[in-house]
């Protein structure tokens, strides 16, 4: 196995107020270079696990390292990025000004920043919409351009949160290329989701997460069989069938 | 790595944002506009009724001679209600009831007559105005008292002058006479008229309706986890800051030149009203950039406080019109009951609008205008803090 670009050894966290532990001495590594899918029921720990690992949130035990420093150091800000589950850009700009925002934050000529957000405006099929304001778009181009505001930093690390959630079916096509465009290109991404047959089709090594804690973890090609894929029934089988509150 | 292009690239989103926003832009320039007219209008036989033409003092004649009199005359032909006391007060302010007191001291009279006193000047009267008397009315009145001596002084010299010196004695005469000493051709010297009040007042208000936008679009942005976005990037906190702060810096700076020159230059047009602009520049300057630090740091405050951006808007809007009624924006100082004008002074439009008058006036007292931005940049501290704390509650929850 390659070195680990996310080494997270008994993590624990609780938020103000709530009588369980969000994470609970959650251990996790992620090989440079692979795209990692991370599956688990809701309330199970995912979002606030990636938000650790981005150094968005403080106050958990246990280590989190990435690229080997300590999540949240200042330095990583330029070597990973994040696209969070609710897509986050600014409403009132429109796609191209987003996208050439997000780049000039990381100290890139103005000449780069247009080529950059032109690029991935192009790749991920936002040029129609490119002088639509981002209040205006529907679900699955917000999804895209929220994408494109992580991928314009060209990061080593790309951490994205259910990308492709609530979108058409060509969105979530679109999105799945160019997460695995960018690991081909060498970059690690660690991308969680609700939809199993994604995980299968993209991933190469998968986690599985419930209670705050990873319930097995493994490479995506040792759960294929003649029939297809068990990670679904593994999932099922691991984290309980019942409906939950 | 310089942190000069993402201030710039966080100032250009937060413009855009604002300028595509037409409600927020009829918020901050259309509505302060039509309050400047309709207010200047519908004040006019208020300010005429309340300022220098009845402001009421209360005088102790210890001299009781003809000089004195005179002195009185003069003071009482400005429109000045004179009221006549059997002893001063002991306390340094006046009686509830009288804007200032005077006093004439024993051997005025004497004083006054200068060509026998060389080398000396007339003993000089004791003015004490109110507290609440605001500093255009207070430097109007001393300007009426210091015209009053000369006036009987000079009237003094051109009686003792006649005989020896008759072209001067003629001179002094002439210019004691209706021409008098300065050819006053302002209507607003006598009487500070609503406009000279109303626009900077609601240029001021204003650049505080800015905090609305501010306040929600923060709420907004820590809602949908734009603020928690742009922190997992290498912006820092102060460009953060800075990008937040510059661009509503300039627009509140925009706002208060628009509404200006709208006051200066059209609104005198439609009301027929006199409005005067002497004063300088520099301080009208400074004095804006602190208001506008104070109007930023609100929308900070309440909006890292609010938990939706209508209750942000809300809160906005309550504490500005507060703010602006308590500071005499919507009702003039002078008319307020004097329990309403000690509450005056905890709101920061009282501090930033008594100073605008006083700088457009011409009648800046630098000590009182610098003490008038560090209660300003006070206010903007504390809220700043107010602010701050919200915000790493909010990340802490969040």
């Amino acid at each position: 196995m390659s070195e680990p670009v996310v080494e997270i050894k008994d993590l624990r966290f609780r938020y103000p107020g709530a009588n369980r532990d969000a994470l609970n001495g959650l251990s996790l590594s992620i090989a440079k270079g692979t795209m990692h899918g991370l599956i688990g029921p809701n309330g199970a720990g995912k979002t606030t696990l990636l938000t650790i690992i981005t150094g968005a949130r403080r106050g958990f035990t246990g280590r989190s390292t990435v690229l080997g420093l300590p999540s949240g150091d200042a330095s990583l800000h330029r070597r990973v990025s994040y696209a969070p589950q609710t897509p986050s850009v600014a409403p009132m700009l429109t796609v191209r000004e987003n996208l050439r925002l997000f780049a000039s934050f990381y100290g890139l000529r103005a000449s780069e920043c247009k080529a950059r957000a032109a690029n991935w405006e192009s790749k991920l099929g936002l040029t129609k919409a490119s002088r639509q304001q981002a209040r205006e778009l529907s679900g699955g181009t917000l999804k895209r351009l929220s994408l494109g505001a992580a991928l314009v930093a060209e990061p080593e690390l790309i951490i994205a949160d259910e990308a492709t959630a609530g979108v058409d079916p060509q969105s979530r096509e679109t999105i799945g290329d160019i997460l695995r465009e960018m690991r081909d290109r060498g970059c690690t991404v660690l991308y969680s989701t609700h939809y199993i047959a994604e995980v299968d089709k993209v991933c190469d090594e998968v986690t599985m997460i419930d209670a705050g804690a990873v319930v097995e973890s493994g490479a995506v090609a040792d759960y294929r069989c003649e029939s297809g894929s068990r990670i679904e029934d593994r999932f099922l089988e691991l984290t309980g069938r019942e409906l939950r509150e | 790595m310089s942190s000069l292009p993402m201030i710039f690239a966080l100032v250009k989103k937060e413009w855009l944002s604002l300028f595509r926003d037409w409600h927020a832009l009829a918020l901050m320039f259309i509505l302060p506009a039509a309050f400047i007219v309709v207010l200047s209008l519908g004040l006019e036989g208020l300010y005429y009724q309340q300022t220098g033409i009845t402001l009421r003092v209360g005088y102790l004649d210890e001299d009781g001679s003809a000089a004195s009199a005179a002195v009185l005359e003069h003071i009482g032909r400005t429109g000045i209600k004179l009221a006549k006391l059997g002893s001063l007060p002991g306390a340094a302010e006046p009686p509830r009831d009288l804007e200032a007191t005077i006093a004439i001291p024993k051997g005025f009279g004497a004083s006054a007559d200068i060509l026998s006193r060389e080398g000396k000047g007339p003993l000089p009267i004791v003015m004490r105005a109110a507290k609440g008397l605001d500093l255009p009315y207070r430097l109007w009145l001393a300007a009426q008292l210091e015209r009053s001596v000369a006036r009987t002084v000079t009237t003094g010299m051109s009686e003792k002058l006649k005989d020896d010196l008759p072209a001067l004695a003629s001179t002094l005469d002439t210019m004691n006479g209706s021409q008098g000493w300065v050819e006053d051709r302002s209507a607003a010297v006598n009487a500070i008229s609503p406009l000279q009040l109303n626009v900077p007042g609601w240029a001021l208000f204003a650049m505080f309706m800015i905090s609305m936008p501010l306040s929600s679009g923060l709420v907004r942005e820590r809602r949908e986890g734009l603020l928690a976005r742009i922190r997992t990037t290498p912006v820092t906190k102060p460009a953060l800051i800075m990008g937040k702060f510059i661009p509503y810096a300039i627009v509140n700076t925009i706002q208060f030149a628009v509404l200006l020159a709208f006051g200066l230059v059209v609104v005198p047009r439609m009301t027929s009203q006199p409005i005067v602009f002497s004063g300088s520049i520099g301080w009208l300057a400074i004095l804006v950039v602190t208001v506008s630090l104070v109007c930023a740091s609100l929308g900070v405050a309440i909006g890292s406080w609010s938990k939706s951006d209508d209750q942000a808007i809300a809160l906005t809007a309550g504490i500005v019109i507060i703010a602006a009624a308590l500071g005499g924006i919507m009702i003039p100082y002078f008319a307020m009951p004097a329990a309403l004008q000690a509450f005056a002074k905890i709101s920061p439009l009282y501090w930033a609008h008594s100073s605008a008058v006083s700088i457009m006036m011409g009648t800046t007292n630098p000590a009182e205008i610098a003490g008038a931005l560090a209660r300003l940049l006070a206010f903007a501290a504390v809220l700043l803090l107010v602010g701050g704390a919200g915000i790493q509650r909010a990340a802490r929850q969040d």
